[in-house]
């Protein structure tokens, strides 16, 4: 026997157990696409701030030592720096990490770079030092040297080092 | 011949475990498929997906055809821990990893080249333009991991 069921007589899921239902589909997705898409929000970028800047005030080679009076002519504390060198004359890019032949060794950092004396980015704007690199017994001369800048900076409170790549400069040195 | 009221169809308990089954299967292939999307994430610097590290990295190359000398220096705050090396000659092309070409980037940059590092070792090449390649490693569900990053954007181009 055909029975006719009609529509207001149907039943379905109660309004309750509906919105629970939508809500927990809506937590659960929402805790889904957070954890998949959180790793692609950008941070901010890990840089010097602009007006950081180190040049070569000086530069003396006597005996296969050289000393460089590097002064901070920018507007931001320095904390050390990278240093390269060219060692020959048509070498493009210096390669050459001078760190190693840097005679203060507790100014070395580990695996490369030079710090400062005294806390970090302790050289303060207009002040200047004088470092000393002993090139005796080694088998290259230099043509040129390269030197990035560097500074202590916090990221997520960790104080991390961070290279000032575009206030890099070159002199051209002959030593060796 | 039987009216359309007399027909028999499923009768409501297996129509109800079919439609139990079916959502289960449903479910299941979803969850193996997001998960197999989340898993292939690799993370750096505390969470940072490797693709957005990817754009942070910054390096310069040089290769002499003279000296077949190639140097390279990280300049930047990333540590990239080998390179892709792609090597085009007319047409064609061939890439492999620096690791396997270079004794030095074995012996002395197992790591990889740290910030601030530089890199030279003599290296065959015979085409008339090579692309290197960063390769990053990171954190992934199944432990460390390489990334190579995307050609197209971070890729070094150097004319010989």
């Amino acid at each position: 026997m055909f029975t006719q069921i009609r529509c207001s007589n149907k039943k379905a899921v109660s309004p309750i157990i509906g919105y629970v239902l939508l809500v927990t589909f809506v937590i659960v997705l929402g805790v889904i696409i957070y954890n998949w898409m959180r790793t692609y929000v950008p941070t901010d970028e890990l840089e010097c701030p602009d007006g950081t800047s180190l040049f070569v005030k000086d530069y003396e080679c006597n005996n296969s030592v050289l000393s460089l009076t590097l002064k901070n002519n920018g507007k931001f504390n320095i904390g050390g720096y990278f240093i390269y060198a060219t060692t020959n004359v048509t070498q493009e890019l210096a390669t050459r990490d001078l760190t190693l032949y840097m005679s203060d060794n507790t100014s070395r950092l580990n695996p490369t770079g030079i710090k400062f004396s005294g806390e970090m980015n302790s050289l303060k704007p207009t002040n200047e030092e004088t470092e000393t690199y002993d090139f005796s017994g080694a088998d290259f001369n230099i043509y040129s040297v390269e030197i990035i800048p560097i500074r202590w900076q916090k990221e997520r409170r960790i104080n991390r080092v961070v290279s000032c790549s575009e206030s890099r400069i070159k002199e051209i040195i002959s030593c060796g | 011949m039987k009216k359309i009221g007399e027909k028999k169809a499923l009768s409501p308990v297996v129509a109800t475990i079919l439609l139990i089954a079916m959502t289960i299967v449903i479910a299941l292939i979803v969850f193996l498929w997001f998960r197999g999307l989340t898993e292939e994430q690799i993370t750096k610097f505390g969470g940072t997906n490797i693709k957005i590290v990817c754009d942070d990295v910054y390096f310069e190359a040089s290769y002499s055809s003279a000296s077949q000398e190639l140097l390279i220096r990280n300049s930047g705050n990333v540590p990239i821990y080998n390179f892709k090396i792609k090597e085009m000659n007319g047409g064609s092309y061939t890439t492999n990893d620096l690791s396997l070409l270079s004794d030095e980037w074995e012996v002395n940059y197992k790591t990889g080249l740290n910030q601030g590092m530089s890199f030279s070792d003599e290296i065959s090449i015979t085409g008339d333009e090579i692309v290197l390649i960063p390769v990053l490693i990171g954190n992934s569900d199944k432990g460390k991991k390489t990334y190579v990053c995307d050609e197209n954007q971070h890729g070094y181009q150097i004319i010989l």
